[in-house]
């Protein structure tokens, strides 16, 4: 299997409290055996590890820096992990995913420099993502993070820099308020990702797994984006209706390809998706011992316990694979079909989120859909 | 961590490729809708290689 994606946690540690947090806040403890930061050692059996891998897949992949916080990380040592990349990975997409709390010049000089982009944690307006994004006091981080994005967007190279915001929804927000903030704030791109829960473990504000919550909320969005003359990105929306026009999309989570994903956490273990922790408390780990000092990746992806962890992206129950929804939804992430007791042997707790916007994205572009499945 | 190792899993999924249908006129002058349209058309975009793109472009690896 060919991987598409290496994301580095290059900090194990946060410098915020995100109250929803998969990684700190969702039961899984991994983080607290961790060094905070990859090693000088580490950082150059990953540059060495990925030239390698790149050279036997003979074909590119994005290199994501991750965390916690991944600027955190001492500034010598990510200028080093990522001068070290732009030797090795010239061809590769290189980003950071950041809270943007901590982007100075210094660090957009450095990306500009190694070519790396940044995308940065917004919710939206203040009052939304101050509800969950928040300091270990309590306080907002709402000013901070625009701080990050007015920086990066007063540079001269802001464009090139500059790929986008994630927005965990909110579905008690208002979704227009939401969209027309990020219109207004200039983003290219919002990547709206449904907040982690599960079958046993409901996501907040979503009150049972036949409420649509979500899904109406995303619905909201299609609409002002589709009545957008100069929109931005949205990916999920751009994805589900890539699949019913007959396209693919391009992110784990929705349509039936598969993603090869691999996750190298800072002491060098090479781990399955990072997103699987908030089902339970070592779920993204390997039975395997893998890490990047001693294996090759090539070899790790070619594995039968590899490909079953990648496999993992199909759903199994019986009600997914009967649903003629499924091309579309592609049974939504595995961390939302967990279940204690089935395991992810079930529809995902969004199953009726997801049922709602197709529908609703399907009949604005076809019209009734009772008239579409009737042709 | 022995849990989801012991999942079942399945190698192949059914094969649900939708009929192409007409899009509404009306959605044709949607700037996201002709631009999806368009990406769509062209076999490139939709293969392995729009992964890439879009990555270059903005960021598909949010968690």
């Amino acid at each position: 299997m060919r991987l598409d994606t290496v994301l580095l946690k290059v900090a194990s540690r946060c410098n915020i409290n995100c109250s929803y947090c998969y990684v700190y806040n969702q039961g899984d403890t991994s983080w607290q055996r961790l060094p905070k930061a990859m090693s000088p050692d580490t950082i150059q059996a990953v540059v060495t590890s990925l030239h390698r891998l790149y050279e036997d897949q003979k074909a590119g992949f994005a290199v994501v820096l991750h965390g916690g916080e991944p600027l955190l990380m001492p500034r010598q040592l990510l200028r080093a992990l990522l001068e070290g990349l732009a030797e090795a990975l010239p061809s590769c997409v290189r980003c950071i995913q950041t809270n943007g709390m901590l982007i100075d010049d210094e660090v957009l000089d450095l990306c500009d420099a190694t070519n790396t982009t940044l995308s940065v944690s917004l919710d939206g307006p203040i009052g939304v993502h101050d509800r969950f994004r928040v300091t270990f006091a309590g306080g907002g981080t709402f000013e901070g993070a625009l701080a990050g994005i007015e920086r990066i967007r007063s540079n001269p190279k802001a464009n090139r820099l500059f790929t986008g915001v994630l927005c965990v929804v909110d579905p008690t927000s208002d979704p227009c308020t939401v969209y027309n903030f990020f219109k207004e704030l200039g983003v290219p791109s919002v990547d709206f990702l449904f907040k982690d829960g599960n079958n046993s473990k409901l996501p907040p504000d979503k009150q049972g797994l036949n409420s649509t919550e979500y899904g109406s909320w995303l619905a909201s969005i299609w609409d002002c984006y589709v009545a957008d003359q100069n929109p931005p990105r949205i990916r999920i929306l751009d994805d589900m209706a890539r699949l019913l026009l007959g396209g693919q999309s391009i992110k784990e989570g929705c349509g039936q390809r598969l993603y090869g994903i691999a996750v190298i956490d800072t002491d060098g273990t090479i781990t399955k998706n990072d997103t699987l922790k908030s089902s339970f408390d070592g779920a993204d780990r390997f039975t395997s011992q893998w890490t990047i000092l001693s294996s090759r990746l090539s070899e790790i992806a070619a594995t039968d316990e590899f490909q079953d962890y990648a496999r993992l992206q199909h759903p199994t129950s019986p009600t997914c694979r009967s649903c003629d929804q499924l091309h579309v939804c592609g049974g939504g992430m595995p961390l939302s079909r967990w279940h204690d007791e089935s395991g992810l042997n079930n529809p995902s707790v969004y199953c009726a989120d997801y049922k709602y916007l197709i529908r609703h994205i399907q009949e604005s572009l076809f019209g009734n859909c009772t008239d579409v499945e009737s042709r | 961590m022995e849990k989801l190792n012991e999942q079942i899993t399945v190698d192949d999924v059914p094969a649900t490729n939708p009929e192409t249908f007409e899009v509404r006129s009306e959605m044709l002058t949607s700037t996201a809708v002709c631009r999806l349209l368009d990406e769509v058309r062209c076999d490139e975009l939709t293969g392995y290689s729009a992964m890439q793109r879009y990555d270059r472009d903005h960021n598909r690896h949010n968690r």
